[in-house]
């Protein structure tokens, strides 16, 4: 494992997206093209609270899926060049609420040609809240599905 | 090559990838991927991880799956001397 960089969020910048859709603030572990632990904290006033549920804010699920995603994604040489290709069994196990840090760590599980599959959770304070696979189209090789 | 090993292998194709079609619709000697039953390189890797849950034998690199993976032939022959041999080295 290689030492935290010196700046886990310019790390997590490496990213493509942005601000309202960035679901990674901070790289605090990578291996790169192995495994990476990065964390989240989902703030009470981010918008999706209003709706997800009204009076009584959680986190939706696909959101977690994401963090799980673009985590993936920064664990790759080439964090801008993945795309997220698939999703295999996504289970949500206990409501991420407003204020909690999500710590994803992702594990890269197989690959063949561009295709790259990491697994691994999501937790809250120790405790796993979420897990699944996302599979990564990696590099500028097919055009993505959608 | 045995037939029971290749209605098995169309079965595995079939199930794997969630394909709308009989196995043995699948022409034998048809590309897999990049051909006309529109399979791309995240269903190889889907494949990959079938054929190694399924049958135990393990694709350990790229050339060695564009090889295996190329037809419903071409993995049956691949599989028919693996299967049932620990011959993969651990990862």
């Amino acid at each position: 494992m290689r030492p935290p960089p010196p700046d886990p969020v310019a790390r997590a910048g490496a990213l493509p997206h942005r601000p309202p859709f960035r679901f990674v603030d901070e790289v605090l572990e990578v291996s790169p093209g192995e495994r990476i632990e990065a964390a989240r904290v989902f703030r009470p006033e981010e918008e999706f609270f209003r709706g997800h549920f009204p009076g009584e804010p959680i986190v939706p699920g696909v959101l977690l899926v994401e963090c799980m995603a673009q985590a993936a994604g920064l664990a790759e040489e080439d964090p801008g060049g993945a795309r997220l290709a698939r999703i295999d069994g996504a289970r949500f196990l206990a409501p991420v609420r407003p204020g909690d840090r999500v710590v994803v760590t992702m594990r890269r599980a197989a690959s063949f040609g561009p295709a790259v599959r990491y697994e691994g959770e999501c937790r809250v304070e120790g405790r796993v809240v979420a897990e699944g696979a996302v599979t990564l189209r990696t590099g500028s090789g097919e055009a993505g599905r959608g | 090559m045995a037939p029971d090993l290749e209605s098995r292998v169309r079965g595995t194709i079939v199930q794997s990838l969630r394909l709308k079609k009989g196995p043995e619709e699948i022409e034998g000697d048809a590309p897999l991927f990049g051909g006309s039953l529109g399979l791309d390189s995240i269903d190889a890797l889907e494949l990959v991880l079938a054929v190694e849950r399924e049958y135990g034998v393990r694709i350990q690199d790229d050339a060695v799956g564009r090889e295996a993976l190329a037809s419903v032939r071409a993995l049956v022959a691949f599989l028919g001397p693996r299967i049932g041999k620990d011959e993969t080295p651990p990862a």
